[in-house]
């Protein structure tokens, strides 16, 4: 319990610390306007990438832009909602997907590339801000669960904390206000490759015989060793964490008495791209932490899960301070809102379709669609056109 | 832009009340925000209620799942077999990734008040500015209607759940 109190005082230490040394240097340093300032900045008129101070308002308040319709984002959120409750990490894409290409965002700040570059790369920072609200916020209360749940390394924490925060931090400094929607889009097309090749790697007989391979050996362990019933559950809290050695190069500790080791330099270099790419695309990347940390490190997952929990909470503050405190990015809340009661409606949907599909194949049927989004957004963003359709 | 929702005449009316309750404007901005979030917190719980009773199945079975692998994954590493901890590890693992995913879903059932109040305020006090009394550097720093709402949004939330018993005495 104290190591848990002393590992949050750190981490807050050094999110404080982070943000008070942020804000010393930004002021000096900004060159983002407001939207306010972008929009008396464009060209006046009817035509394509000018704005007509006589249209209606739309997003972001801006006259003539696309007036998002609340029932089409809800909609699009109960699909959302129901992918995140099947097949996970799939739904932050179709988020993404809603906020630049559905409602129609996507299209309107590109008509702004030429004419007024700032309110082209005010709507992308507003869209992927927008992106990190909906996921990451939900993550970021998720995570006290798990932090509640599971027990902190410290110098595990410490550690992903850095490289996460730094992440956080950088990534906003380096690209609000820089990066315009073209950009995004490519990015956010080869992000989407990324996650659907994990995807199709759960489908192919590699990745099955992985997953029966760790059951059988879990079963056969369960049958020789074990009968657990109701209560003989394991209490892990009277098997600490136990620091044997904490430097700069390893760092050694016991859980049950075994022994676990790992170089700080991973978990801070993990942390650092994790939250760098969750940052940039507004992805939420908080479910990585854990893989990560298992797969490369062999950490225990129970441990992890607590510690990576933390980190979640620091790096999201950090970022979201960043863009909207620091950089003034501007965010449509009721779109958010309505997309969250969208997520929470569809997610009671998941539950009672999936006994209907089978896991393998609504993997296959998103590995499709990654494919096709994928293509569709890089090509976009990187080419200027679209190779498959629609054009 | 057109908030099918907030501009609703009735409810900006029942909302605006609050921050018109008291007198001095800047007490009013505060008491009717502590009471907005009240209102999120209590709108969000009520979400959250259903979710569960709706999910129960569901959320129970991948509990018991993490739970299971992790109590075997300790048990594999008092036992000295680091095939079977690795095994139990990845299982554990696996049952975590759609646990995050259906929390991040949970999460979402108890937040979607809190932005459309957001959302409502930003229609209302997007000019609101608070000086902060202690700047940072030289620049000035002020914080709008999201810090203010935040703040009294995380205070009336940990209160909420202090006295919650008392109102709800068969909550968990």
């Amino acid at each position: 319990m104290a190591i848990q109190k002393r590992g949050i005082l750190h981490l807050i230490l050094i999110s404080v610390s982070a943000v008070y040394l942020l804000s010393l240097i930004l002021p000096s340093s900004l060159t983002a306007e407001t939207l306010e300032e972008a929009i008396a900045k464009t060209p006046r008129g009817i035509e394509e990438g000018m704005i007509n101070p006589d249209a209606q308002t739309g997003f972001l308040g801006i006259p003539g832009a696309p007036d998002v319709n609340l029932l089409w984002a809800f909609l699009w959120a109960v699909w959302v909602g129901w992918i995140f409750s099947t097949v996970g990490a799939f739904g932050g894409i179709m988020a993404g997907v809603g906020h630049i290409t559905i409602f129609g965002l996507g299209d309107y700040a590109k008509s702004f590339k030429n004419t007024s570059p700032v309110l082209n790369t005010l709507m992308t920072d507003s869209i992927r801000v927008s992106n990190q609200w909906m996921v990451s916020l939900s993550a970021f209360i998720s995570s006290i669960n798990y932090y509640k749940l599971g027990r902190l390394v410290l110098p595990l924490g410490i550690a992903l904390a850095l490289g996460s925060v730094t992440g956080s931090i950088l990534v906003p400094v380096i690209t609000a206000g820089k990066i315009n929607l073209s950009s995004y889009i490519g990015y956010f097309g080869l992000c989407v490759f990324v996650i659907g090749g994990f995807l199709f790697y759960e489908t192919t007989g590699r990745g099955q015989v992985k997953k029966k391979k760790a059951q059988a050996a879990s079963k056969a362990f369960e049958e020789a060793h074990m009968r657990l019933k109701g209560n003989d559950a394991v209490d892990g809290s009277q098997h600490g964490v136990r620091i044997v050695k904490w430097s700069l190069s390893e760092v050694v500790f016991t859980f049950y008495g075994v022994e676990f080791s790992f170089n700080p330099v991973i978990p801070v270099t993990g942390g650092f791209f994790i939250a760098a790419l969750a940052s940039f695309l507004g992805i939420g990347g908080g479910f990585l932490f854990v893989p990560f940390l298992t797969s490369i490190a062999g950490l225990p997952m129970f441990l992890v899960a607590g510690t990576s929990a933390l980190t979640v909470l620091v790096g999201m503050m950090v970022s979201i301070f960043s863009y909207m405190f620091l950089k003034g990015v501007v965010v449509y809340w009721s779109l958010i809102g309505v997309e969250l009661l969208g997520i929470f409606i569809g997610s009671m949907i998941g539950p009672r379709t999936s006994k209907y599909i089978p896991d393998i194949w609504l993997k296959r049927i998103f590995v499709i669609l990654a494919i096709y989004v994928g293509i569709r957004y890089t090509t976009k963003g990187f080419l200027g056109y679209s190779v498959v359709p629609p054009f | 832009m057109i908030n099918i929702f907030y501009l609703n005449n009735v409810i900006d009316a029942f909302l605006i009340s609050f921050f018109r309750f008291p007198d001095n404007p800047v007490a009013g901005y505060f008491f009717g925000s502590a009471v907005l979030s009240l209102l999120c917190i209590v709108a969000g719980e009520l979400s959250l209620f259903i979710a569960f009773q709706f999910n129960t199945l569901k959320i129970n079975q991948i509990n018991l799942d993490i739970q299971r692998f992790q109590d075997l994954s300790f048990y594999a590493l008092k036992a000295g077999s680091k095939k079977a901890y690795k095994a139990c590890n990845y299982l554990a693992n696996d049952n975590y990734g759609k646990s995050f995913f259906m929390q991040i879903t949970l999460a979402a059932a108890s937040l979607w008040p809190l932005l459309l109040a957001l959302g409502w305020m930003q229609y209302r006090f997007a000019d609101v500015r608070f000086n902060m009394l202690l700047s940072l550097s030289d620049t000035e720093f002020t914080v709008g209607y999201v810090a203010t709402f935040a703040v009294c949004y995380v205070i009336v939330r940990l209160v909420f759940f202090k006295v919650k018993h008392l109102f709800f005495p068969l909550s968990v």
